[in-house]
């Protein structure tokens, strides 16, 4: 019995390292790193986000009063909305919908 | 063993149990990304430069394909465009029929002639005259951005612009001018304001780390150019500038809407913007409520308390508008606003 519980626990410590690792790696979440800037956060993960067809870009912003990370997108549909996280690095994520930017020449 | 039975079920359901729970919030939390989703950025950002090059490539993208594989899109003017490769490294691609991308359409002329409209010689286009700036030439400057004063023109070597220091600039701009469309020879010859003295070029990738769409004239001629908004706007603006925070009330004043209000609503932030041949990226921007439309590009965003600038306003959309933060623009061409205290 002893073995068992031993051998369980090591199983479970090593599982949760690779998740945590595989969290990181992902990017969605530093939750095993040290807390990130919303700087930081938004530098490590806007290639990420801009590379999900859609997103037209990311921006630190506020969201009732908090720092939060805003993402825009030329339009939300229930696809697109899928792909992006609620939370990167612990700081929430708005999607709002900006259309597409254009250089504002006539 | 004095470990009853019931307890090393409980143990190992506890176990099982704490082991699945990641798989769970995985499931429920984060996006299921496209498998070999890195790969094809690295070989998006690899081929980039070299695919916007050829003939009839107009922009380059990663995509999920029919499969839910990560792809590299290929967007092209046209069908039949030859040559392109089916795989970029590891990737594979997919080409699109996009056609090319389209800015925003000319409308009619205003016939209004506003003091602070201005345009480039080389395209019926039009924008705004955002600041008047100092020392250039030993004179006064006036700041606009590269895309109205020098044009968008085509993508020889991966930059937008083709106009050429030196260039006559206008005010008004083409689009503006009343004789025939687009201004007639005699109707330009009386609207230079000035030369075109420095823009910084804008390169044209989605990985592009563009900071400005900035230019400048010097002032030449007899036709005077004030450092002031025409009545219904702020006024002059303040020589100090101020940074850009959230929340930060601003205004500015353009050809198209005229003085309109709002608050920075995004900072630090990194857009695509859509130019006449295709898209490009900027970081570092500003992002205000919707201040703008077309014609309002080379705009100043300065603060409601004070006409702090803030930023030269250069794209946006329905919802929002962009500007580059004014430091990055000034600090190109080591100028400071012409401006009040």
């Amino acid at each position: 019995m002893k073995g068992f519980v031993a051998s369980g626990c090591v199983w479970l410590l090593a599982s949760a390292v690779v998740c945590g690792q595989s969290w990181a790696e992902a990017g969605w979440d530093a939750t095993a790193m040290r807390q990130r800037t919303i700087e930081e956060a938004l530098e490590a993960h806007t290639g990420r986000l801009m590379a999900i067809p859609g997103v037209v870009g990311t921006a630190q912003g506020l969201c009732e009063g908090k720092p939060c990370i805003k993402v825009l997108v030329a339009r939300k549909t229930p696809q697109l909305l899928k792909r992006i996280p609620a939370t990167v690095d612990s700081y929430s994520v708005a999607v709002e919908e900006s259309g597409e930017f254009r250089a504002f020449d006539r | 063993m004095g470990t009853p039975r019931w307890a090393s079920v409980a143990l190992f359901l506890a176990i099982l149990f704490v082991a699945l729970a990641p798989l769970s919030v995985l499931a429920g939390g984060p996006p299921v990304e496209p498998p070999g989703l890195e790969q094809a950025i690295a070989a998006q950002e690899a081929h980039t430069d070299a695919l916007l090059g050829r003939a009839g490539v107009v922009g380059t993208a990663v995509g999920v394909g029919a499969d839910g594989q990560a792809v590299v899109k290929i967007y092209t003017s046209a069908a039949h465009v030859t040559g392109l490769p089916h795989r970029l490294d590891s990737a594979p691609v997919e080409v699109e029929v996009t056609g090319e991308f389209v800015a925003q359409s000319i409308g009619e002329s205003s016939g209004t002639e506003r003091l602070i409209i201005s345009g480039g010689q080389l395209y019926c286009t039009t924008g705004t005259l955002g600041a008047l700036v100092t020392p250039v030439n030993g004179t006064l400057g006036a700041l606009s951005n590269a895309h109205v004063y020098a044009g968008q023109g085509s993508t020889t070597n991966g930059t937008v612009q083709v106009g050429q220091n030196g260039d006559w600039i206008l005010q008004p701009g083409r689009v503006d001018m009343t004789d025939q469309a687009c201004g007639s020879p005699q109707e330009i010859d009386n609207a230079v304001i000035g030369r075109l003295w420095q823009y910084v070029p804008i390169k044209f990738s989605r990985k592009a780390n563009n900071t400005v769409d900035a230019a400048i004239a010097w002032l030449t001629g007899p036709k005077g150019v004030d450092n002031t908004t025409p009545p219904d706007g702020y006024g002059t603006p303040s020589s100090t500038p101020a940074p850009a925070v959230l929340n930060l009330a601003v205004q500015k004043y353009g050809r198209t809407t005229g003085l309109t209000k709002g608050t920075v609503t995004g900072v630090n932030a990194t857009v695509f913007v859509r130019y006449d041949k295709g898209v490009t990226r900027f970081v570092k921007q500003v992002i205000t409520s919707a201040l703008s439309g077309g014609g309002d590009s080379g705009s100043l965003i300065v603060t409601q308390a004070g006409n702090h600038p803030v930023a030269l306003l250069f794209a946006g959309s329905s919802s929002s508008t962009i500007g580059n933060p004014i430091d990055l623009v000034l600090g190109a061409f080591g100028v400071t606003i012409d401006g009040g205290p």
